[in-house]
């Protein structure tokens, strides 16, 4: 397939802390409205009965049931700006009310919604009987913010970190390169293989792969684990040292520029290091963007084609690629569902599969699948310190269903998800050890 | 007087059944021209169940069954009472073959579909007396809800007038010629009505008066949206 350049759109001018720069005009978050309710979008906005019942499924609320944090009371300064300019009784009735002005305290008020009371887990969509697609008004609503820079600051410094320097943790090259040397060289020791490589910027491969800066910086054993899994499958694949970020805050922000530009560089790192295929590591909302938002981002299908790692080592064990043993992992273990890998992103059953082979005593969490809890970190929550408190007390719903269990080690498909769970086991008590599956699965590997 | 009857009758129910027709549309040229926009944007695994399992899925609110039970049965029982009221409605038009197959009395349902309905919009508008509905709910939500109350109010009691109380000087050969004649476009106003002989004609009145805002106002609430958005939503991925 043949692939069209992508110039980077213009993002919004004045880069530095989030809502620092308050933008004189709102113009920016009224065309983000006027695009997104063209279509069934104007009826997703302005069907909502006020009938209450999506309130709990929504673990912010269930964790601190109060009105603000009723899903549907989320976005209801959207839906009243919406139905004030853009339907025919809104607009006869708008010079009457005042209510559903758009204002920079409104707009203040929108982003304490959107970003500090919800994760954009997805969960409430399914209860709606109305059928309203609660979670893509709230992405309306942080569009609206990130057009006029009400991004709060934490994640806004995340996006810009991630735009400057290609990552969102901001590691200089040197650093990537040195920690990736020194973990091929544990690799050979721990697999007692002189031959065994971690292979960086190599043309021709038949996969690139994406990791989270998270596992370079603080937690190497994924990224070592796959990279044994990989040497072990003999699967020909490589790293890249400019563009390997797998995650995208641009698209938690709402940023569509700053998400679009993320997606083209890693488009065009894997059509420049002629590579099949794109393996992204386990994360949940890099899943979601690369699979199935970004061909829409950059206008066009991709070059190459796009899968988790999830898929892939589901693949080696069925193809016999790699041979597993599930007692090598005897202790029980759960399994969390990242809500933009499974419930937004359609990844079911592999993971599912992988740990019914690899693991001794594999239970399931309930509810799970699609229906499963976020576990409160989703949605950027975790680069925004300012609603720590939130993030930590809405957890508690995913802790009480992780003790219910009685599991010792949670899997998990998402970095992000794990530094969450990791707070969570400290924070109530569960003594947990949280694991993504690549680890396990290595753990497990005949070798 | 007179005047005032004449005019919520006819002239009235024209207007606002106009405005139905027209914003109904308005709203359905809308969605639909925009349809392909938002169909090409939609992004995001296929939907479980799909178009049919999730029509069937909404229509029967099977995704609060399990949650809020009573709820459930109240909003069910609600909404086919409802097309039991159109059903008849469009018997005090005219005799229709179809509707009378199983043979019964005019109006349809003996008295109990106002009744139902009745005990249901209640519960609709008492729950959002209490927190955290009240909250919730705009102005326009009680609008709407006190309306059709009033609207079912009087016409279940102009049927129990006739049925229960024997008031028979307005009857359904009348509401016949009232309603054929406004769909014919050949509007009379029968005279039993127009000289308030038949001591519960005021109920029609207040009916029609009410019914005629409920149609004016439906296309711009968000219970219209509630019939586009079931089968459509689903035609969208996210
Ligand atoms: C299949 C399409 C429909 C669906 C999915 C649907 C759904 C709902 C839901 C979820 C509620 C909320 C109940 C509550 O507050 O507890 C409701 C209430 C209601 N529906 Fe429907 N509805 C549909 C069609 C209709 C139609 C055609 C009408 C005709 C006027 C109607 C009239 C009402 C009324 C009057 C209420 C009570 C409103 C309130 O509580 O404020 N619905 N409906
Ligand atoms: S998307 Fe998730 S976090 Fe947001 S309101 Fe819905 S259930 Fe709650
Ligand atoms: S369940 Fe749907 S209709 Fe009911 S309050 Fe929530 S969003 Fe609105």
């Amino acid at each position: 397939m043949s692939y069209k350049p992508v110039k980077m759109k213009k993002r919004n001018p004045d880069p530095g802390p989030g809502r620092s720069g308050d933008s004189p005009s709102l113009t920016g978050a009224e065309d983000v409205v006027a695009r997104a309710i063209q279509g069934l979008g104007i009826m997703h906005a302005t069907a909502c009965m006020h009938c209450g019942f999506c309130a709990d499924t929504c673990h912010i609320y269930l964790a601190e049931p109060k009105l603000e944090n009723i899903p549907a009371q989320k976005f209801s300064e959207i839906t009243r700006y919406i139905r004030r300019r853009h339907t025919l009784s809104g607009r006869l009735f708008s010079r009457f009310v005042k209510n559903g002005e758009l204002t920079q305290d409104v707009l203040r008020k929108i982003s304490d919604a959107v970003y500090g009371r919800c994760t954009a887990c997805g969960r409430c969509t399914l209860q709606c009987p109305v059928g309203i697609d609660l979670r893509e008004i709230i992405r309306i609503g942080r569009k609206m913010c990130a057009a006029v820079r009400q991004v709060p600051e934490g994640l806004q410094r995340t996006v810009d970190n991630q735009i400057q320097t290609g990552n969102q943790m901001a590691i200089p090259r040197e650093e990537i390169l040195s920690t990736l040397d020194w973990l091929a060289e544990d690799l050979k020791m721990e697999m007692k293989d002189p031959s065994i490589e971690i292979p960086i910027d190599q043309p021709g491969k038949d996969f690139l792969y994406l990791i989270n800066p998270r596992e370079i910086k603080f937690f190497p054993l994924s990224l070592l684990s796959a990279a044994g899994v990989f040497h072990a499958a003999g699967a020909s694949w490589t790293l890249s040292s400019r563009w390997f970020d797998v995650t995208n805050y641009g698209f938690y922000a709402g940023d569509t520029p700053a998400a679009t530009e993320l997606t083209r560089r890693v488009i065009e790192e894997a059509v420049s290091l002629n590579v099949k295929e794109i393996i992204l590591s386990e994360c949940g909302h890099g899943y979601r963007s690369f699979r199935w938002e970004g061909p829409h981002w950059i206008g066009q299908e991709y070059p190459v084609s796009i899968r988790s790692v999830i898929e892939l080592l589901d693949e080696f064990i069925r193809a016999g690629r790699i041979r597993v043993d599930p007692t090598m992992n005897p202790e029980r273990t759960t399994l969390h569902d990242p809500c933009n890998l499974v419930r937004l992103g359609g990844i079911v059953d592999p993971q599912r599969r992988i740990l019914r082979r690899t693991v001794g005593d594999f239970v399931e969490m309930t509810p799970n699948r699609e229906n499963n809890f976020c576990c409160g970190g989703g949605g950027g929550m975790l680069s925004m310190s300012e609603f720590g408190d939130v993030r930590v007390a809405s957890g508690k719903i995913k802790a009480d269903q992780i003790r219910a269990t009685g599991a010792k080690i949670v899997a998990t498909p998402c970095h992000n998800c794990a530094d969450q769970l990791i707070e969570l086991s400290k924070k109530y008590k569960l003594g947990v050890e949280i694991q993504a599956v690549v680890e396990l699965v290595y753990n497990a590997l005949i070798r | 007087m007179a005047a005032v009857v004449y005019f919520v009758l006819i002239p009235m129910t024209y207007a606002c059944t106009a405005i139905f027709i027209f914003s109904l549309s308005w709203h359905i040229v809308r969605v639909v021209s925009g349809l392909r926009i938002s169909l090409a944007g939609s992004v995001g695994p296929e939907k479980r169940p799909k178009f049919w399992g999730s029509l069937v899925e909404s229509l029967l609110f099977l995704k609060i069954i399990k949650t809020h039970p009573v709820q459930w049965f109240l909003l069910i029982l609600f909404h086919i009472t409802f097309l039991f009221l159109i059903a008849g409605h469009i018997e005090l038009i005219g005799h229709s073959e179809c509707l009378q197959i199983v043979p019964h009395e005019i109006f349809l349902g003996a008295g109990f579909i106002g009744l139902v309905l009745l005990v249901n919009l209640s519960f609709f508008l008492f729950r959002r007396f209490h927190s955290p509905i009240r909250e919730m709910s705009e102005p326009s939500d009680y609008y709407i809800l006190i309306l059709l109350i009033l609207t079912v109010l009087s016409g279940s009691q102009m049927n129990l007038a006739r049925s229960l109380y024997g008031y028979s000087t307005m009857s359904v050969a009348d509401y016949r010629i009232f309603l054929s004649g406004l769909t014919t476009f050949h509007p009379v106003v029968p005279d039993v009505i127009q000289s308030g002989d038949a001591g519960h004609s005021i109920l029609l009145i207040i009916h029609v008066l009410c019914a005629n805002l409920v149609f004016a106002l439906f296309p711009s609430s968000n219970l219209v949206h509630t019939i586009l958005t079931v089968p459509l939503s689903r035609l969208q991925r996210h």
